[in-house]
């Protein structure tokens, strides 16, 4: 092909120029022995250990929306899991509060009868091995307290019927079933806890206010002049307010000033003081 | 496929090209690496041109495209086809441009392979410029060819990455967009800008 010399050269022209560099032939050669080297390098050298979480941090990162919004939906559904968990847990006692109402039932039957039927034993049955811990005890127990426990026997089963909660309905159902296996134990924990709340819990004291508790600017001036006045008195350290402080404090401070005539000192340190009345 | 625009759409050979090379990629997945050779084979050229043309050094441009394959050869497995091959090969080779000018941009020298002169639209170019300004076409070709990395090494990277596929590589404004991972109207606006650019620098060379 002869060139034209009438061609127009743009810049598109310029550019296909870049096509035409080109490297030789033995380029190539050493071009691949040197990608085969490195091919093999790569495959033999060991990954650094934070690649694959490198990728899997990519592979998140790519998806943030949808996998959030699984998390969140994750966390909620663990957290209805926990809740429901939880409620059951609190409905639980009351399963047992019945069990054990139908134990305390079943029991005399077992005792009275060998011929209980199994479903009745069955669940009864821990009851009746505490029960046989405590009946060895029932022998000990003297009328009055009996007759004392009996006493107590509708208190407890009135706290069974206003029992709001589940736990309260529980320590009510543990209370009647002590008090009917050994009715001694449960009065000295009643005699316990009633020690308890009396001696045990440190008395109130009465609080009172931090301003009521600052004298006011009248009754130090006359606790002041008192003091250089009636030094035995304003030292008095007794509760008991003496008469003649209390005759002091029932005095205005003007009718003190007034009544104060005069005072000096005497012989031998003595402090005379002449009031009128 | 609705057509817009000669150069928006893939041609015919290259979907051809595009199925051919997910067989070889499916072939390498399931353990023939062997398969892989050919791939080399069959780009070696085209991706090193694209590297060279952004970087005008040709050992940065050798050790970059040894480096674009590796990495492709590494994580083939993840290659899901949803792209063409050659697309999801020319971006690894572009990021890693990228990045290495990035790390190097304020050392950069030339280092050029000589222009094919037996090529016949090269001679064709080269025989239209030595007429009219009539001095040693030997000459001429260096200066030009010297001039013509200059002005490429003027424009930022994306401008450069855009003018290299798209006039040196000959691929269309959507291959560009999918490879350089941004909309076609971005493409035609850099490409725009871009030879705005280099035109102003090579108009002594352009003959009217």
């Amino acid at each position: 092909m002869t060139p034209d010399p009438k061609r127009k050269v743009t810049l598109e022209d310029l550019l296909r120029l870049k096509r035409a560099e080109q490297p030789s032939p033995e380029f190539w050669t050493r071009f691949e022995s040197e990608l085969r080297a490195k091919q093999l390098a790569a495959i033999v050298a060991k990954r650094p250990w934070w690649v694959p979480y490198a990728r899997a941090f990519g592979a998140v990162a790519r998806h943030p929306l949808p996998l959030g919004a699984a998390a969140a939906l994750a966390v909620s559904f663990a957290g209805y899991q926990g809740y429901v968990r939880v409620a059951t847990r609190w409905h639980a006692p009351q399963a047992d509060s019945v069990q054990l109402a139908q134990a305390e039932q079943a029991e005399p039957l077992a005792a009275d009868s060998a011929e209980a039927s199994p479903e009745v034993a069955a669940p009864s049955a821990p009851v009746r091995n505490s029960g046989a811990v405590l009946v060895a005890d029932r022998s000990s127990v003297s009328p009055a307290a009996a007759q004392a426990s009996a006493r107590q026997a509708p208190s407890f089963a009135g706290w069974l019927d206003r029992a709001d909660s589940p736990s309260a309905r529980s320590i009510a159902v543990n209370l009647a079933a002590a008090q009917a296996n050994n009715p001694q134990i449960l009065r000295n924990f009643l005699s316990l806890s009633q020690s308890l709340d009396s001696g045990l819990v440190p008395e109130r004291r009465s609080v009172s206010e931090p301003l009521a508790r600052m004298a006011s600017p009248a009754s130090e001036r006359r606790s002041r002049l008192l003091a250089d006045a009636l030094p035995a008195v304003a030292t008095s350290s007794d509760g008991s307010m003496p008469s003649s402080e209390h005759f002091v404090s029932q005095i205005s401070d003007e009718r003190l000033y007034q009544s104060i005539s005069r005072y000096a000192a005497g012989d031998g340190g003595k402090l005379a003081i002449k009031v009128k009345f | 496929m609705k057509v817009l625009g000669k150069t928006l759409v893939a041609s015919p050979e290259r979907l051809r090209e595009a199925d051919d090379d997910l067989n070889v990629v499916r072939r390498v997945q399931a353990g023939d690496v062997a398969a892989f050779d050919g791939l080399i084979l069959k780009y070696r050229a085209r991706v090193y041109g694209i590297i060279y043309n952004m970087t005008s050094n040709r050992e940065d441009a050798s050790d970059l495209t040894q480096e674009a394959f590796i990495k492709a050869f590494q994580s083939i497995h993840r290659f899901q086809g949803q792209s063409a091959f050659f697309t999801w090969l020319y971006r690894i080779a572009i990021n890693s441009t990228v990045s290495h000018l990035r790390k190097n941009r304020v050392r950069s020298f030339f280092s050029l392979e000589a222009i094919d002169q037996d090529e016949p639209v090269a001679r064709e170019i080269i025989g239209a410029l030595t007429d009219r300004s009539g001095p040693d076409q030997g000459t001429l070709v260096h200066e030009l060819q010297e001039k013509l990395n200059e002005a490429m090494q003027k424009l930022s990277i994306n401008h450069r990455t855009v003018v290299t596929l798209f006039e040196i590589n000959g691929l269309s404004h959507q291959q560009i967009a999918e490879v350089t991972n941004c909309s076609v109207g971005t493409v035609r606006s850099r490409l725009h800008y871009a030879k705005q650019l280099l035109q102003a620098e090579l108009e002594p060379y352009m003959r009217k």
